[in-house]
């Protein structure tokens, strides 16, 4: 599994709530998840540039973690996978009182993990992607299936 | 401020470098002109400068990104376009899987795919080498559609010739439905596996999927390595294997000695003197201004805008603008006729390995018999457009998150392939390049682009859609992902006609050479001389083939004193 984020510009309540996002929207099943590609400590990265984005993440993940009390958890993190799904999806249709952060985070933290975890080497693996650094010698003979899990 | 005339002598200044203008550089430097060649980009270095060196390669910019509109220096006014026929609003575009079609009343403003760099457009293409049919350069006495050509497919033939030996077109020379011809420079690709699925379809269907040809070397031509089949053609060949024209025509030219080349020189206006030629060529680089002097100007910047810098360079004495007697420069555009559908098979395919666009339906090149389609077109099969091509672009357009959603990533990712149609426009003085009252930061107006459709496009991108959409229930796809037609979304990959050739002053901007009928020593040299789009095949190799022609004979006219 890849190491967990150094401290940064996000504290380590919201680190937790940035990892159990990642990982509900990449999730590790019969292949590696969000956390094994390091999602969150690329994510954390790309924010000690983007200022706006950070400004964006505080408030989101902020938002989630009222949103899972509301629910009954102590936290987003406590929540099981379900119930993290479900409040992760209400944001796509404006939780809360905040409707526009809401739509704006969902969409932003979404579209930040996937392109994360689909761009890692990890990620691409799950599908059996090869960047074409050295072509596609093979590109006329029948795929080979994509490897199976822990292969 | 005041420009600084270039003190060097050249017989030549080419503006643009894209596939018109390095092929016309290449030509004038190999007869023995002294040639100075202005673009307004930079020059790119395939294992530096583009991006899918890099697993993450899907969130890079693309090298040339900053340089197309509507992201870069704009030269169009953004605007909606044209009202839509609602009788076609089944062509309408959805772009995301299940997504309901969006009723829209005005087409999207209109998109240049243009981009500034050494070897232009090239830079970005993905290849396509065609030589258009013969059909196609006589569609008005063949098939009453839009206007024959000023000349034949066998005067273009030994220029054909030479630019696909220039650029070392791999291709199949059995193909029925052009022209007999000799072999290719280098040997046809193998269809990839997802065209030889799509093949299988369309044999079904009695069509012929045939091996396309393109300016992806299959052996090594001039120390390049051959093509790697990355399918990265658009984002730029990190090989240097694509012939693009900064590798090829360019380095051609630049080994003679007399091509002098000054990236980043944005050409302002055309200076006219009181004998009627064109007497200076006023350009901006970096901060300065100079004026460079020629016996010729050969004018290569495409079909949006070679015109703009025509009529933008008006003067009392010629108050619509340069070459313009006719009142035809900016009208005829041609904009790109295409449909298009993603689809999935319920298998891997991997179509994003091989040459992006490696095969091609000739059946329906030839207008319809019946009269209902009087556009010709081609089928062709991309695993790159359409949006889904790694697995970053495939991750985003699938909805939803999770267990679901990787589920379907592995479903989906590598078994999508795009079946598209391009056809060719009907050519029609309303749809126009104009100037607008807004200009850009160098003070040269923008444009705004007119350009709807007849009833006969219209029909040409029914049929092209009906006929994907039956290909691919043919070969076995499952879903229908997204359509998209340019009823409502405009591309312009394929673009021309705005200062077309012809024999009839009154009728055309330049002649059979591209010489200006009102200028003598103005040419052009690049798709905006093209009066039609070859029923469907891609415009590259006939612009090349054209420059090389017009070339030819501005040398020819030098040796005469004719100029």
């Amino acid at each position: 599994m890849a190491q967990s984020p150094t401290p940064g510009p996000l504290d380590a309540a919201s680190l937790a709530t940035l990892e159990a996002v990642a990982d509900s929207i990449v999730p590790r099943d019969q292949d590696p998840g969000a956390l094994d590609a390091g999602v969150p400590t690329l994510i954390i990265a790309h924010l000690t540039t983007h200022p706006s984005a950070l400004t964006l993440y505080r408030a989101g993940l902020g938002l989630l973690e009222g949103l899972a009390r509301r629910a009954g958890a102590s936290s987003f993190q406590a929540l099981d996978g379900p119930g993290r799904e479900r409040i992760l999806l209400s944001l796509a249709s404006g939780a809360g009182d905040s409707r526009g952060l809401a739509e704006e985070f969902f969409i932003r933290v979404r579209r930040d993990v996937l392109a994360f975890y689909w761009g890692s080497v990890v990620g691409q693996g799950t599908v059996g992607y090869r960047p074409p650094v050295a072509g596609y010698s093979e590109y006329a003979d029948p795929p080979a299936r994509p490897r199976g899990p822990g292969q | 401020m005041i420009a600084a005339t270039k003190q060097e002598a050249f017989d030549a200044v080419v503006v643009g470098s894209g596939a018109g203008g390095g092929f016309a550089a290449m030509g004038l430097a190999e007869a023995g002109m002294r040639v100075l060649l202005l673009e307004r980009g930079r020059s790119f270095e395939p294992a530096r400068d583009f991006p899918m060196n890099h697993p993450d390669w899907e969130l890079r910019p693309r090298a040339f990104r900053d340089t197309e509109t509507p992201t870069g220096d704009a030269s169009i006014v953004l605007e909606e376009g044209a009202l839509l026929d609602q009788r076609y609003a089944h062509l309408a575009s959805s772009s995301r899987p299940s997504e309901a079609l969006k009723p829209r009343s005005r087409r999207a403003p209109f998109r240049y795919e243009r981009v500034f760099g050494l070897g232009g457009t090239t830079l970005h293409y993905q290849g396509e080498a065609h030589r258009f049919p013969d059909h196609a350069f006589r569609p008005a006495s063949l098939y009453g559609f839009g206007v024959d050509w000023p000349l034949s497919h066998g005067d273009l033939a030994p220029y054909y010739e030479r630019a696909e030996h220039v650029l070392g077109v791999a291709g199949d020379p059995a193909n029925p439905f052009k022209p007999p011809r000799g072999p290719f420079p280098t040997p046809a690709h193998r269809l990839s596996y997802a065209s030889q699925r799509i093949a299988a379809g369309a044999a079904k269907l009695g069509w012929a999927l045939l091996p396309n040809s393109l300016a992806l070397p299959t052996r090594s031509v001039d120390g390049r390595r051959p093509c790697q089949r990355s399918g990265g053609c658009a984002q730029g060949c990190i090989f240097g294997a694509k012939s693009s024209v900064d590798l090829t025509a360019i380095r051609r030219a630049e080994r003679t000695g007399r091509l002098q080349v000054e990236t980043g020189s944005r050409v302002l206006a055309l200076e006219m003197g009181h004998d009627g030629r064109v007497a200076g060529i006023l350009y901006r680089r970096a901060n300065s201004l100079y004026r460079a002097r020629a016996r010729v100007t050969v004018l290569a910047m495409g079909a949006v805008e070679t015109p703009r810098l025509l009529l933008a360079s008006r003067s009392a004495s010629q108050p619509y603008g340069i070459a313009n007697s006719s009142g035809l420069v900016g009208r005829f555009l041609l904009e790109t006729l295409l449909s298009e559908v993603t689809v999935r098979f319920d298998e891997r395919i991997d179509a994003y390995k091989g040459p992006p666009i490696d095969s091609r339906i000739w059946n329906f090149s030839r207008p319809s018999l019946d009269g209902s389609v009087r556009s010709g077109y081609v089928l062709g099969v991309s695993g790159t457009l359409g949006g889904f091509h790694g697995p970053i672009s495939h991750a985003l357009l699938l909805p939803g998150l999770g267990r679901a959603h990787k589920d379907a990533m592995r479903s989906h990712f590598g078994a999508v392939v795009t079946l598209f149609g391009i056809a060719e426009q009907e050519p029609r003085a309303g749809n126009r390049v104009t100037l607008a009252d807004t200009k850009d930061s160098d003070g040269v107006p923008l444009v705004r682009i007119e350009s709807a459709h007849s009833e006969t496009d219209l029909l040409a991108l029914d049929a092209m859609l009906a006929r994907a959409k039956e290909l691919a229930r043919s070969s076995g796809a499952v879903e229908v992902l997204r359509q998209a037609t340019t009823y409502d979304l405009p591309a312009a990959t394929h673009v021309g006609g705005s200062c077309r050739m012809g024999t009839d002053p009154r009728a055309s901007v330049v002649t059979a050479y591209g010489r200006s009928h009102d200028v003598q020593n103005l040419f052009i040299a690049d798709a905006s001389v093209l009066p039609g789009q070859g029923a469907g095949d891609s415009p590259s190799l006939s612009i090349q083939a054209l420059a090389l022609r017009t070339a030819e004979h501005i040398v020819t006219l030098a040796r005469r004193r004719e100029l």
